[in-house]
Formats: C-alpha cells, structure tokens, sequence
C-alpha cells in the first residue's frame, strides 16, 4: 500500500549524551529529560524547577543568571533584561509600545532590522541574552545528570506556535552560543499535549490553551494511534501575563502620581521594582477575592499600598482575555469543528492560573479545562517526550505540526501570492511559476513574506533575494520556478530557478531579523572567554550597593524619626544598626535578610514622608521641585 | 513547468498512487486518515532524527509529499479536480469559455443573491443563514452529481493516456464533468467571499 523507507528506524545511542527537552520561557525557562522513568524536569543545585529567565550585564564582569539577576534588577535595571523573549527576532519598528515600558534602550543593529538593547559599551541582542539562559541550563543538566558540559549538546526547544521565521531563526541562533544543537523545535502548545498524554484516555480532539507571560497560543489537534495531529493553530506573540501586570502597573503608578505628583514610570529602577510588585498582585489574586499592591521606594521617598479586588481586576484584564477568545474561534473554524466537538481543553502557561482566565475558557467550550499538570511545567516535559521520540526511546508516539503563518511570495502591484497556506502540515514544499514584466529582463528579485494579509506591505518580510542571469527574453517568456521548502523546524528555504535557462539561486531565510554568522562566531568567542564566574562575590557586592543605598536615603530623614510611633523607630533603628554592619558580613543570604527587613521598617517612615511631601506641595510648592530639591540633597 | 516534470494526467494519478489508492471519488475519510498516520509513522524527519543529513532529507521530501496529497484527497472539491486532472480535463482559472449562457444567468442570479443577503444581514439574520445553507446544500448536490457521473465513465474514457490533452478532442462526456466542477466551484467561491465579507463587516 503505502511504501516503506528502506532504512529501518533505529534508536539513538547514549553515546552522543542526552538530549534535553527546554521550554524557554518568556518568564522562566526549564530543562527536563527523558529516562527510564518518564520524563522529569531537571531541578538546581537549591532544589529550583524554575530558572528566572532574566540576564544582568554588570558592568565589566561575567553576566549573571536567574534569581540573583533578579535581584539585581532594581539595582542595576537598565543592564538588567527580562522577556527577551517578545525581543528576539524583531526590529525596533515591531516593538511598538512594549519599547516605552522597557527599563533599557532599544535600537537597531547598523544596516539592519534587528533589537538590540543598548548597553552603552555595546549592543546586546536578545539572542545573546536567550543564549545566556540556555547556557545556564545546559550547565545545570551537566551538573544534574553528573555528565561533562561537552557531552551534553543536543536539545528540544519548545516555541510559540505563533512564532514567525526569524523568531524562529533567532532562538536557534540563542541555542548556538549556548553550545547546543537544536535537534528539533516544538510549539509549546503541541509539548504540552504530548507531556498529558491525552491519546491514552481516548479524546480525539484536544485544544491546547496556553497563556504564558508573554505570549499565547491554541492549538487544535487530533488525537489517534498515538499520533499528534495539529489541525489548526493561532495565537498572539504579544499577550500574556506581562500584559495584565501592565494594567496593574498603570493603574498603581497612576495613582502615585495622583497622590505624589511623581511619575515613577520615568524611572527604570521603580518601573522594574512596580512591575515585580505588581505581579505579587496578581499572583495573590489567583486565590483570594482582593489583593494588596503595595510599592516601596525608600529611596524615593515613595510608600504605596493599595487594595485590588478581583473585579477590577477582571475589568481590567477582558479585553485581554476576548483576544484570546477570539483565537479559539479561529482554530475551530480553520479545523472545520464546533465547540461540542472537542473531547478536552488543557490549561498551560503560568497565567492560567488566574482563576478569571479559568473560567473564561470553560464557558467558551462548555467544559472544564484540565490543569492538573503543572502548568509551569508542562511544556518543558513534552519538551523531553519529544526529545526520547527524536532520540528513539519513546517509539509509539508522534507529532505532526503546522505553520502557524502563511507564506508567500510579492507580485507586481505588492500583492502577494500565497505558496504555502497558514495550518498546512509541515513538513511543506511547495512550487510556484512566476515570470518577468519588462522585455529583456535578466534579474528578478524575490521577496519573501510571511502573514495573512492580501499587501505585501502588511504582512512580515522575511527577506529578498535576487534571481540573475537570466538570457534576455520578451517579457512574460521567462519561468521562474520558485520553490519553498519548510521542514519539521517549521523553518523556510526558497529556491527560483529560471526553466529554460537552469539559472538558480537559493537562500535560507535569514538575513533581515537576524545575526550574521560572522556575529554568532564572535558571540561564541565572547561567550566561553568569561563563562567561569563568582556568583556569590558578586552578590554580595550589589547586595552591599543596595544596603547604603536605601540606608543613606532613610537616614537623611531623620528628623521625622521622631513623628514614628515608638515601637516603629525602635525597629527602625535596629534595621538601621545591623545595615552599618554590612561590610562585615559575608553570607547574601544574610545580606538579603538585612536588607528585607530594612525595607520593611522603613515603611511607615515612607509614609510619613508622603503626608509630608503632600502638605508641602499646598504650600505653593511644585512636588517636582521638592523632590528634586531631596535628591540632590 | 511542464518542462522534464510528469504529464498532469500522471501526476494526478500519483497523488492517488501515493496513498496507494485507485483514482475514485468515493474516499473513506477514516480509512484515509489511517494511511495518513500509517506514512506519518513510517516517514516523518522525526524518525530519522540522528540518521545524518541525507536520510532527514528523504524523509522530509517524502512526508511533504504526503501532506501536499492528503488535502487534494481529502476535500471532496479539491479531488474532483484531481481527477479532471487524470481524466486530462483540467480546469482553467476562468469558467467562461464553457460555460452556456443559462448558467452565466444562473451565476449573475446568485451573486444578486449574496450581495442582497450581505446588505440584509444586520435586519434579517434568518434570510443570511437560509441563503448559505442553500448555497452548501447545492455544493453537496453537485458534488454527488459528480461522484456519480464520475463512476459512470466509460472505461475508456478512464484509460487517461488515451485522452489527449486539450480541449478541441475532448469527450462531451468529460465536458459535462468539468462544468459540473465549474458550477460547484462558482458557488463554493460566491459562498466564501460571502463569508469573508461578513467577518470584515463584522
């Protein structure tokens, strides 16, 4: 019937070293394998799953990973970056208002459409930071797996369905200065699927709902004989969790500037401190019915708190939530099925925890969604699944993807001709005449597009390349055979060929959004000449920065000590003590102890400081003025 | 692109070939999917993931060829121009140069007709919906017209390499056949466009 390869499947031998299975997240990234017993998620030397995926450049040293580059976010917040994420693969000009919430500025690499974060020394693509994050975690997996780093060069990489060809591109670019080689790259959505297991209780069709930080994704497939089938896909690379921290952090820094006349959202260490604080919010609100959102800047003299219900909350957050809603209704009739044809819904992504997006969804296909994998986690374990297919010790299952976006080539006029529709299967070929308008034309110059829309100029360009040497024929008489070519990765070649004449020419998609091979080299070279760095050393340095920080803005308050309720300035008093000893201490556990409680004592202060700072402004004095009188104090 | 590439009667016979079916009109969708699934297992790049480079390559050239075939055989519209294909009938991008003037009248009279229903659609929802389940119920006919005048071929006409391509020695028998399609694809596509506009007029 159908004909069989001649080459039998063989499984994967250990000897090339495990291939590891990454969801690398807008958030948080993890790595997870697959062993005899299942896949597992690879945990760090403290016991963490979840590896912060933010990346801090301190000035002159190594770059720092995870949690304590969290940390270091209010301290040095413009070389410190989070999401690079919704960075990677664009240009500046993509960004739109995500660029004005950004503590760092962006610009485009010289000559070319691609973000970079401008470090002042030097430019910084988020591939770079991306690459740091998986760096991270192939280091971690050696160390988990008791293996060398050089044994341990392969993995899965989950993405955004939604993921166009130079994000795509750029995350395998990230993989590459990490040392890894991209076996294969999953849609987060289909990783998911395959971690529940959902063929073996016998659902046919399946809708993935994935709403992580940053971006979101549904994904329709059919379930069979352990076959994966991803009939249809949709999604948004701009919406996630991020999104309705940002309505918070609107909202709280509106009120501030209400009640201070400061707008804290000027200043990139504030911003980045509101928006942690802001996700705390949002995070408690997933469990109770109100939430505080409470902003502290000693140094600013700022001390915010304010009550969230889930009400505005939801008010808030729906026309969010709609959109994604509206990305549902588009699977469905792309797949050709109604909402009572679907067998399961599965919740993934952190943000679905939120008790509003629950529920949303369960109305919208009249059942409950099941979430009782880890959401967090989930995709990094199909991620593994994925990897004992490629790598041979899962045999009984497979997954079969599409491409998200249609792809195309401009025709005269900027319209474009559709090559391969968006939910086609890959992977995809597809062929394509086309032929040239003016008499004698010897180059025909190709320009490939990737999106829905009829205008060259509305859909994303993934590059151009030029067709030369053609003989000189009356124009129309020329047939330019342009052919594409995406592969399981979801990643496009195109190839022309002139017929009569046999001129080709061939292009990967790659120079628009992303680094030339030059570059990667040199980030490679970079990369591995500081990788050995002190963690702790420099904790304990930046911890100590930001103790005499917050220190001297408190102590030059204190003539209000007074106002303090006495039981308050004692503790205030005492935080203020053991902060004067910090250079005697060593452990940053110890120092972030200090440093905690220092801020917490300080609170009431703050607040006094508000009133004060208020009652000055009646005065016929500007609350601009008065600040910055305090400051340069 | 005909040049050194299969006749189009040939290729449409291996879209058939590939899934190892007959060319027919009649195609059990289950039964497809399985040899969907059955290929999928034996040749997707999955499977040859750490075979080297010439290997991935086969197996990505041969399963996009299995998922350029699956929706020509699976669409019932889009296989009965596979068979056309076969038959050496293709279609062409325009229906004029066959179609009659009855069923140019035919045609204006249902673009009429989705044009009022588009305009109607906020007052009279009821009078949308009964114009497109008619429009789908005639596509439905159509399609069976097709089916069945299909089987009723004569063997010889089904004997493809005996039927030249173009059109001036074309069989009426195979004539009838294509106009059917044209007809069935003047509604799919008026029926389309409708729904098209209706999701930009929001």
């Amino acid at each position: 019937m159908i004909e069989l390869p001649t080459i039998q499947v063989s499984g994967g031998t250990d000897q090339q070293g495990p291939i590891l299975g990454i969801d690398l997240g807008t958030t948080n990234s993890l790595v997870a394998v697959h062993d005899v017993g299942g896949p597992r998620v690879l945990l760090d030397s403290e016991g963490e799953a979840a590896l912060p995926s933010v990346v801090s450049f301190p000035q002159g040293s190594a770059p720092v990973v995870g949690r304590y580059a969290l940390d270091r976010a209010r301290l040095d917040p413009a070389r410190t970056v989070h999401s690079s994420k919704r960075l990677i693969g664009k240009g500046v000009q993509d960004l739109g208002r995500e660029l004005a919430t950004l503590p760092y500025p962006i610009v485009d690499a010289p000559g070319r459409s691609l973000a970079m974060i401008d470090l002042g020394e030097r430019l910084l693509s988020p591939a770079e930071v991306s690459g740091q994050i998986l760096a991270e975690l192939r280091r971690r997996a050696a160390a988990s797996l008791k293996r060398p780093l050089e044994e341990v060069t392969r993995a899965v990489i989950t993405v955004p369905a939604y993921f166009d060809d130079a994000q795509r591109q750029a995350t395998r670019e990230a993989a590459k200065l990490a040392g890894l080689e991209v076996v294969r790259m999953v849609s987060e959505p289909t990783a998911a699927a395959l971690a529940y297991g959902l063929d073996k209780e016998g659902a046919e069709h399946v809708v993935i709902y994935d709403l992580g930080g940053g971006t979101f994704d549904v994904s329709l497939l059919q379930l069979k004989d352990g076959v994966y089938r991803v009939l249809a896909t949709a999604g948004d690379t701009y919406l996630g969790g991020d999104d309705f921290d940002r309505t918070l952090v609107l909202h709280a820094a509106r009120e501030i500037q209400e009640k201070t006349g400061t707008d804290v959202l000027l200043d990139p260490a504030a911003r980045a401190a509101l928006r942690m604080a802001a996700e705390r919010t949002k995070i408690a609100l997933s469990s109770a019915e109100e939430a505080e959102l409470v902003y502290h800047d000693p140094s600013a003299g700022i001390a915010y708190r304010s009550t969230v219900d889930w009400r505005t909350f939801q008010q808030a957050i729906a026309p969010l939530l709609q959109r994604t809603l509206d990305c549902c209704t588009r699977v469905l009739q792309d797949a050709g099925l109604s909402p009572d044809q679907i067998n399961e819904v599965v919740l993934v992504g952190g943000s679905t925890r939120i008790p509003l997006v629950k529920a949303a969804v369960a109305q919208f296909f009249g059942r409950p969604a099941r979430d009782e994998l880890n959401p967090d986690q989930v995709v990094a374990l199909g991620a593994a699944v994925q990897a004992g297919v490629l790598g041979g010790t899962v045999r009984d299952l497979l997954l079969l993807d599409v491409t998200p976006l249609s792809l195309g080539i401009e025709t005269l006029g900027g319209a474009v001709s559709k090559l391969i529709p968006r939910n086609t299967a890959i992977p995809a070929q597809a062929q394509e005449a086309f032929t040239t308008s003016v008499d004698g034309q010897t180059a025909v110059t190709l320009h490939v597009l990737q999106g829905e829309r009829e205008l060259a100029q509305d859909c994303r360009s993934l590059g151009s390349f030029v067709l030369r040497g053609i003989p000189p024929m009356p124009a129309g008489l020329p047939q330019v055979a342009v052919r594409f070519s995406l592969d399981a990765d979801g990643m496009l070649r195109v190839r022309a060929k002139e017929q009569r004449s046999s001129v080709s020419s061939e292009i990967e998609i790659q120079p628009k959004h992303g680094l030339t091979d030059q570059e990667v080299e040199s980030m490679l070279t970079d990369a591995w000449e500081n990788a050995e760095q002190d963690l702790t050393t420099r904790r304990v340095v930046d911890l100590r920065a930001q103790l005499s920080t917050v220190r001297a803005a408190i102590e030059k308050h204190r003539e209000l000590f007074a106002e303090l309720e006495a039981k308050q300035q004692e503790r205030l008093v005492d935080a203020l003590d053991e902060a004067a000893d910090a250079g005697k201490i060593e452990s940053p556990d110890r120092l972030k102890g200090i440093l905690d409680e220092l801020e917490e004592a300080s609170f009431p202060l703050a607040e006094r400081l508000m009133t004060f700072v208020a009652t000055e402004a009646v005065k016929d004095r500007k609350v601009s003025e008065l600040l910055d009188s305090e400051k340069s104090a | 692109m005909a040049v050194a590439s299969p006749s189009p009667s040939k290729q449409a016979a291996q879209v058939f070939a590939l899934f190892g079916f007959e060319p027919s009109f009649e195609i059990d969708q289950a039964d497809l999917e399985d040899r969907l699934r059955q290929a999928s297992m034996a040749w997707h790049p999955d499977r040859f993931a750490l075979q080297g480079e010439a290997a991935q390559q086969e197996a990505e050239d041969k399963m996009a060829a299995f998922n350029d075939a699956f929706p020509k055989l699976r669409d019932a519209p889009k296989r009965a121009e596979l068979l056309l294909r076969w038959l050496g009938a293709a279609p062409t991008q325009g229906t004029d140069s066959e179609a009659g003037p009855e069923f140019l009248m035919r045609m204006m009279e249902l673009r009429e007709e989705a044009e009022e229903a588009r305009a109607s659609a906020t007052e009279n929802p009821e009078r949308l919906a009964q114009f497109l389940a008619s429009v789908r119920t005639h596509e439905q006919e159509l399609l069976a017209r097709f089916g069945k005048a299909f089987d009723a071929l004569p063997d010889s006409l089904r004997r493809c390499e005996a039927v030249q391509e173009g059109d001036a020695s074309l069989p009426e028998a195979l004539k009838e056949l294509r106009r059917m399609f044209y007809e069935l694809r003047y509604y799919q596509r008026t029926r389309e466009q409708l729904q098209e506009a209706l999701a930009v007029d929001g």
